[in-house]
Order: structure tokens, then C-alpha cells, then sequence
């Protein structure tokens, strides 16, 4: 996706303008001319919302100002012969609303299927197919979030949206916790060409739970990192697709890269956490030095206290083999920052665990490798 | 009904349609599909390849005879910068650090990624962008750290030694809009934000050389050895500039200020703008807002072959699709001098990010946008030889008004105009036209390529004078008068 380019009106020159602005004179004296004859209250903002196949609302996020008069217009689209109700309820309420509407019984039809509740703050008929009702309303005069939705039985769970009142929608769609889960997942599908990666592949970018000199790093199956050349340790690793960086490119810069899976393993968090210690004390320095593309998989090398490390992370089987060759030999024990976790097994070739850290004795320190299975 | 010719004559006086800067023609370089066509950096190989780095961590070569591009490397953060070493070898600015990519096996993509420096801090704050490289006469290399913005926070973590000042770390983490305000408009808790800083390419130390800078996407070196760097306008900006940067100067955003060595722990916010007023180097060259450039990028030093402006500098723009022309002369021992359109539409985008001329002394130019005005891609910019260019060639002072001299005969100037106006140096955005006024003055002729101007006012220091020449191909010219010669 790629941004356009909005034209600006300093690009136009001096005369271009003028004219311009004579025309605005013109069209906006037309216009505020046309506005007195009418009515003093403000016109009401035409929302249309419509129930459509999937037990789905459409648009299933609509934003609103503070208090602006709505004039909403409902119409019931679907093809599955299924009547449908829009509810709308106070900021949070939704799951209220969900499990009220599921304890409504039949004879609730009298009055359209509207479960009892404080937190509904406007509510319609219940409209049959191809039927339609218009709400006249204001909106809520405190900005945020208030969750619209079907209270016919049976639909609640699936069938809501989102009305966004005095808030910019900053989420994309694909990601907004205020909408049914099979719209985010078939956004997600639809951006699955954008976000496919030939693996293996890194990116450098803003990452969650990591310093902000992170790398992401996709290895061939579907075992993915993120590596933090911050303090030069591994941060966690996830199963599944690899990153969604779309709102970073699309922007300047501001957004983390969202993970596609889910993480099975995690370090320690902290920017002073060190990854790796010769002995039992923290390392006094560590100095990212860059790293080579083997097979197209970063190999990192940094320097620990004077000592050189050089640590790859690659797929072996459905495991990262993760290892470390460190020059000169130490000359005592090694121990490297690998949390244990309930979804991840954690083996090495050498050593044994020590609370947090894996122990690897001096005499195999100068080479060893840890596996990190999701399980 | 309205005739094609009146409808494009039409277009003409708005400005939409323009006459051809005909000596000057542009040429849209094609960029590959894959890309994100936003370039961050470009440079040009003594064979006339190019190599350009651009939005998504990607590093291209592009091969002007075969129009093709090769991949050299990927997976950069937000690159903002290359010099080209070798065709096996570049080095560039990403967001974490200065980072040489080498191609050690010869099979024409980068296997071997080393830092250079990573020795500056990072917040994780979108607006700390960091600028550059360019080389210093002794082989170090430039680069400037842009300051985080409190358009937004800081990341949990962050890279670097954090100081606190005028408000604790927790803050950042509370409800954003009701701390930004204590943060500073622009704010630098990591090392060097808001700083230009030396490499030293043998052992990756960090040299801090300069303070005050508050965006500043470009540098460069005229033909003496002077460091330049453009600022962006915004707070304690009145209008955008550029430097002349000198080492332990402060350019004058006071944000940088806690990176001094005897910082006194005063927060930015709290020192008396009197006092930054005498603590400051004013810049060399304010570009007037609104009218000659809203956000310079990168200087360059105009090589022989490229038109009559040979050892003057050229600086891009990303509003407009503009080139911007630098007259620089040094007064009392002070850089300061005029700057003038010098390229306008003629098939250029917007966004004029980074420029780099090719061994034939044709022009390249890198595009980008992010979230702010600008454009996309790559031109290649051509001087035509023997065609007519009418222009102000230089500008410089005299005691009592300025001496031009043009590019051509012009033995009718038209009716030349001289306004006059400052800026504000302030806490707050911007600055509208201080003092703005006419000034009158006589023309004397000494020939018909050169003009004087002897003002009716004595000149005022600290004063942007704009001319209007509407004999020129370019009429606006804007002279800023920090120091006046002596008779």
C-alpha cells in the first residue's frame, strides 16, 4: 500500500490562488446564503448501517462527534432470512449485553428481543428482512468506544460493532478488539499476500517487548525471532507468520511490527537485562558489532566484556537451534538468560539449567547449542 | 465553450502549467515494482551506477545503461542515508546506527553488515530519525540526530543512558496527553538528540561536534571545508534554515542542551530565551516559509559542468518540486548569504530528499514522503549545454546595499522589488513576518551582466531581504543579513 499525495495549496502559484479564493468567497457566501432560510437546529449526520450476510453488520465501525445529532438508518440486508435488532450500549458493555441477550427467552419478541439492561443507551425495533427504521438520537456526550449490536438470540456473540464517538479509529480493522473476530481475521486474509515473506528473511524494526534496536527474523518453516541488538540478546520467539509492518511503512516509523503467531518463548524483559554472563556477574560491557548473512540468516557478533560471540539462530526440525561461539575459550562457566516457559522446551548440548540461566561448563563454553522447541 | 489554447493559457497564470526551466531538463527514473518507491539516500559509483537505499531497509544498485536494478541488500531500518564506497561496499544511516554493507563473496548482494557506530541513544520515538553520512575533510564521518517529537512517547525500553529532565521517566509511561506538554514540544533523554556527531572511522568513537538542531535531514560541505546542515521549521524555528555548523556551536533548539558537557541540569523549557539568545549561532540562510522552502533536505556542492553555478550549492525541498539554490558568502568571518529557487516543476516530485551528482555532472535526486508532504522516486537532472539560463548568478552585500551579478546580459531588469522582514526566535511554532517592509533604493549598472543597490535605509542585521527580479527565469531571491561589511 503507498501513500498518495495530497495536493497542497503552496505548490500553486500566486494568481492560482487568488483565483481559488474568489471562487471560495463566491461559493461559500452562496452556500451560507442557501443555510439561513432553513431550520436553526443543526442537521442531523445520516448514518446508514445495514445487517448483512454472516450475522455481520455493515460498516461494523462508524465514527461519530460528541453529542452530534445521529439520524441513523437501518436496514436489514440479510439473505438468510433472519430477522436482526441494533442495540446500543454504554462503553465496555458489551459482554454484559452478550450474556443478557443469551439469557432473553422467546417471549421476549414483544419487545424486540431487547434484553434488560442499564447500559443501553438506544435500541430499535426488531426488523425483519428487507425491513428498515430510522433512529433519531444524539450521541454520547463522553468520547470513547460504545459497542452497537444484534440482540436477537443467538447472534450477540458474533454480531456487533463499534461506534467511535470523538475518538480517531487509529487500529486497522484487521487488529481492533472492538469488532466480531471473523471481521479481523478476513481482513487478515485479505492482507496475506502483502504479508507473505520469503523465508528466510529479517527485518530491523520497532518490535513489542524488545529495545528499540530490534530484528525480526523469519527462518525457513514457520518459527520466527526477534533479536534485540540493544543489549545483544534474544528476546522471544513465535510460531506462525512472521510480522505485520504495514502501519510502519505506511507512516513514519511510529508503530511496532505486529507478530503473525503467537510467541512460545520469552526472555526476561528490561534494557539493562543482559542475555549472556561469563561466571556469575552481569557482563560490565556489550558492544553490537554487526552480523553475516549465512544462508540468509543473520550469524551476530558481539563483543562481551572483550570477549568475541557469534550467535545464529536457525531452524532444526520444528526447534531453533540456537548457538554460540565465543573467542577466546572462557575460562568460566557460561550462562545464558533462557526463562523457562510453559509452552517451549529448552535443551542444550552441554550443562544443565540454573534458574534462569542454562550453565554451560568452561571447558564447552567455546561452542554449544541451545534448542528452543514450541510445544 | 472554452478554446484549448485560452483553457491552457488559463492553466499558465495559475501556475499549473509552467514554462520549461528548459536548461535544466528531468528524467523520471523507473523503480522497481518491489520497492516502496520512498529513497531515503542515494549515491552515485565513479562508473555511473547508482546506489539508492529506500523506506523499507532496502539497499538498490541501478545501472543507467541497462536501466535495470540489482538488490544489494535488505532488512535496514528506516535508511536515511548512503555513501557509496565501492560497488562491493556502502555504508549507511539507519535508525539504530552507521552501518557498513559489504559484499564479501562477490556475488553482488551484501552478506556482511557491520556498525559502525552505534554509540547515540534511541527513545524508540518515532521522530528520531538520524541524517547523514557525508565524510569530513579528515575522513570522519557526519551525521546529525533528530530529536523525539511529543506527537508521541517513548518505548519500556530504550537504548542508552536516559536523563531526566524537568520530568521522571514514569511520566512518559502515564496518560500521554495530559505529560506531553512538560516533555518540551521536542524533547532529547538519549544521548546526542538533536546533535550533529563525528565518527571516527578507525575506532566507531562518537565525537558530539554541534548542538541545536531540532530536524535536521541533510548535510553537506561547500567547496572549503564549511559543514552545512538544514533545520527544519517548527518550535524555536520561525522559518526553516540552514547552518553553518561549527564544532561546539549551539544552532539554536534548545532541546539538545542536556548533552553538553557543563550542562548545569537546567531543563530546556526553564532556561530565558535571552539567554539561548546569546548561547546561539544564528543560521546562515532562513528559507521564508510558505514561499522559497518549508522543509529543506540535503546540500550539495554544484560541481564544474552543471551550469554557470559552479562552486555554489544546491538543497532540496519536500513541498514543492523544487530545487533551491544556495549563494553563500562569509561576512566578518560569519557564513551567510542568499538562496533562490533553481529548479521548479519541469516533471520534478515533491520530496527532494537527498541529491548526489554522477561522474558525467548529471544530478540524481531520492524522493520520500513518510507521514509529511513530499514525493516518491528518482529523477536525473541534466544541464544543457549552451542553453540560455537567465538568472541571478550571486548576491552579496555591501555596506550600504547588495552587488548582483546574472548569468546573462540584462539590460532591462524590470521593475526589481526589495522587501524586508525577520523571524522570531521563540518557544512557539513558526514565526509570522516581523517588520515586514518595503525598502526603496537606487540601481547602479557597472555592465549589463551586474547591478548595485543601494538601499535608501542603513541594513538591518538579523533581517532576510527578498528581491523580486522579473527579469530573471527565477525572480524571488532572499538574502539573510546577519553581519553587514565594513566600508
Amino acid at each position: 500500500m503507498r501513500f498518495s499525495i495530497p495536493l497542497h495549496g503552496e505548490a500553486c502559484r500566486p494568481l492560482f490562488r487568488s483565483v481559488a479564493l474568489l471562487l471560495t468567497v463566491f461559493l461559500v457566501s452562496g452556500i451560507s446564503a442557501a443555510a439561513q432560510d432553513r431550520d436553526k437546529t443543526p442537521k442531523a449526520k445520516k448514518v446508514v448501517i445495514k445487517a448483512v450476510e454472516g450475522l455481520q453488520f455493515s460498516p461494523v465501525r462508524v465514527a461519530v462527534k460528541k453529542g452530534e445529532r445521529i439520524e441513523l438508518h437501518l436496514e436489514n440486508h440479510d439473505p438468510n432470512d433472519q430477522p436482526h435488532n441494533f442495540v446500543l450500549s454504554k462503553i465496555g458493555s458489551l459482554k454484559e449485553i452478550q450474556t443478557a441477550s443469551m439469557a432473553i427467552g422467546p417471549d421476549a419478541v414483544a419487545n424486540g428481543f431487547i434484553p434488560e439492561s442499564e447500559s443501553i443507551l438506544v435500541h430499535s425495533k426488531l426488523l425483519n428482512p428487507e425491513e428498515k427504521d430510522v433512529l433519531t438520537f444524539e450521541a454520547p456526550k463522553k468520547s470513547g468506544v460504545y459497542p452497537y449490536i444484534c440482540t436477537f438470540p443467538g447472534h450477540a456473540l458474533v454480531m456487533y460493532g463499534a461506534l467511535y464517538v470523538d475518538t480517531k479509529i487509529r487500529e486497522e480493522l484487521a487488529y481492533d478488539p472492538h469488532v466480531p473476530e471473523i471481521v479481523r481475521k478476513a481482513e487478515l486474509e485479505k492482507k496475506k499476500a502483502l504479508l507473505a515473506v520469503d523465508r528466510p528473511t529479517m527485518q530491523r524494526l520497532f518490535m513489542p517487548d524488545a529495545g528499540p534496536a530490534a530484528i525480526a527474523v523469519a527462518v525457513p518453516g514457520d518459527l520466527n525471532y526477534c533479536w534485540d541488538a540493544g543489549n545483544c540478546r534474544l528476546r522471544y520467539a513465535w510460531k506462525g507468520g512472521f510480522v505485520d509492518a504495514t502501519r510502519m511503512w505506511n507512516s513514519n516509523g511510529n508503530s511496532l511490527g505486529r507478530l503473525l503467531g503467537d510467541v512460545f518463548w520469552q526472555s526476561e524483559p528490561g534494557e539493562k537485562v543482559h542475555g549472556i554472563r561469563f561466571g556469575d556477574e552481569a557482563p560490565e560491557s556489550v558492544k553490537f558489532r554487526g552480523y553475516d548473512l549465512v544462508d540468509g540468516l543473520p550469524a551476530f557478533r558481539y563483543e562481551v566484556d572483550g570477549a568475541g560471540v557469534r550467535e545464529s539462530i536457525r531452524e532444526e526440525g520444528e526447534s531453533l537451534a540456537w548457538s554460540f561461539e565465543i573467542e577466546p575459550a572462557p575460562s568460566a562457566p557460561v550462562r545464558i538468560l533462557v526463562p523457562e516457559a510453559e509452552t517451549a522446551r529448552v535443551s542444550a548440548t552441554a550443562g544443565s539449567r540454573e534458574g534462569d540461566h542454562w550453565m554451560i561448563p568452561a571447558d564447552a563454553a567455546s561452542r554449544f547449542t541451545l534448542t528452543l522447541s514450541p510445544r | 465553450m472554452i478554446r484549448p489554447s485560452w483553457f491552457l493559457s488559463l492553466l499558465f497564470l495559475c501556475g499549473l502549467v509552467r514554462a520549461e526551466d528548459s536548461a535544466y531538463t528531468v528524467e523520471t527514473i523507473p523503480i522497481p515494482e518491489d520497492a516502496d518507491p520512498q529513497v531515503g539516500g542515494i549515491d552515485v559509483l565513479p562508473d555511473g551506477r547508482v546506489f539508492a537505499c529506500f523506506h523499507r531497509g532496502d539497499v538498490r544498485l541501478y545501472d543507467p545503461e541497462t536501466k535495470t536494478w540489482r538488490l544489494f541488500g535488505s532488512g535496514l531500518h528506516e535508511p536515511l542515508g548512503i555513501v557509496a564506497e565501492s560497488e562491493s561496499s556502502v555504508v549507511v544511516v539507519q535508525r539504530p546506527e552507521l552501518t557498513r554493507l559489504t559484499d564479501t563473496d562477490g556475488d553482488g548482494a551484501a552478506d556482511r553488515f557491520d556498525v559502525i557506530s552505534d554509540e547515540f541513544g534511541m527513545t524508540g520515538n518515532y521522530h528520531e530519525f538520524a541524517f547523514g553520512p557525508v565524510k569530513d575533510p579528515e575522513g570522519n564521518w557526519v551525521l546529525a540526530l533528530n530529536v523525539a517529537s511529543n506527537g508521541a512517547s517513548i518505548r519500556e525500553e530504550v537504548r542508552g543512558e536516559f536523563l531526566e529532565v524537568g520530568m521522571p521517566r514514569e511520566d512518559f509511561y502515564t496518560e500521554w496527553s495530559k505529560v506531553k506538554g512538560k516533555a518540551g514540544r521536542m524533547y532529547s533523554r538519549v544521548p546526542y538528540r538533536g546533535w550533529v556527531i563525528k565518527i571516527d572511522p578507525e575506532n566507531g568513537e562518537l565525537i558530539p561536534w554541534a548542538s541545536g538542531f531540532r530536524s535536521p535531514n541533510g548535510l553537506g560541505y561547500d567547496a572549503k571545508g564549511n559543514l552545512f546542515a538544514s533545520d527544519n521549521q517548527g518550535d524555536w524555528l520561525g522559518t526553516s534554515k540552514l547552518h553553518h555548523v561549527q564544532q561546539g556551536h549551539f544552532h539554536g533548539h534548545p532541546a539538545s542542551l542536556p548533552w553538553t558537557e557543563d550542562y548545569d541540569g537546567t531543563p530546556p523549557l526553564d532556561i530565558p530565551v535571552e539567554e539561548l539568545e546569546e548561547l546561539r549561532t544564528p543560521a546562515a540562510v532562513w528559507f521564508t516559509q510558505g514561499r522559497m522552502a518549508n522543509s529543506p533536505t540535503q546540500p550539495l556542492l554544484i560541481p564544474e559542468g552543471f551550469g554557470p553555478f559552479t562552486g555554489q550549492m544546491l538543497i532540496g525541498e519536500m513541498n514543492r518540486p523544487r530545487i533551491v539554490r544556495l549563494i553563500l558568502e562569509e561576512v566578518n568571518g560569519v557564513m551567510q548569504g542568499a538562496c533562490v529557487p533553481f529548479l521548479d516543476d519541469n516533471g520534478l516530485s515533491r520530496g527532494v530528499n537527498r541529491l548526489a551528482f554522477g561522474p558525467d555532472q548529471s544530478l540524481w535526486t531520492g524522493h520520500t514522503h513518510l507521514s509529511w508532504a513530499g514525493g516518491e522516486g528518482m529523477h536525473r537532472i541534466r544541464f544543457q549545454e549552451n542553453a540560455p539560463v537567465r538568472e541571478v548568478h550571486t548576491l552579496s552585500l555591501t555596506p550600504d546595499g547588495f552587488h548582483a551579478t546574472f548569468t546573462a546580459p540584462m539590460e532591462d531588469l524590470g521593475e526589481v522589488t526589495l522587501t524586508r522582514y525577520r523571524f522570531e526566535y521563540h518557544q512557539s511554532y513558526g514565526s509570522p513576518e516581523r517588520d515586514k517592509a518595503p525598502v526603496a533604493f537606487e540601481i547602479e549598472r557597472p555592465s549589463e551582466t551586474e547591478a548595485r543597490f543601494v538601499l535608501s535605509e542603513p541594513l538591518r542585521q538579523d533581517f532576510c531581504y527578498e528581491f523580486s527580479f522579473p527579469g530573471a527565469d527565477h525572480p524571488m531571491i532572499c538574502y539573510t543579513v546577519r553581519e553587514i561589511p565594513r566600508r
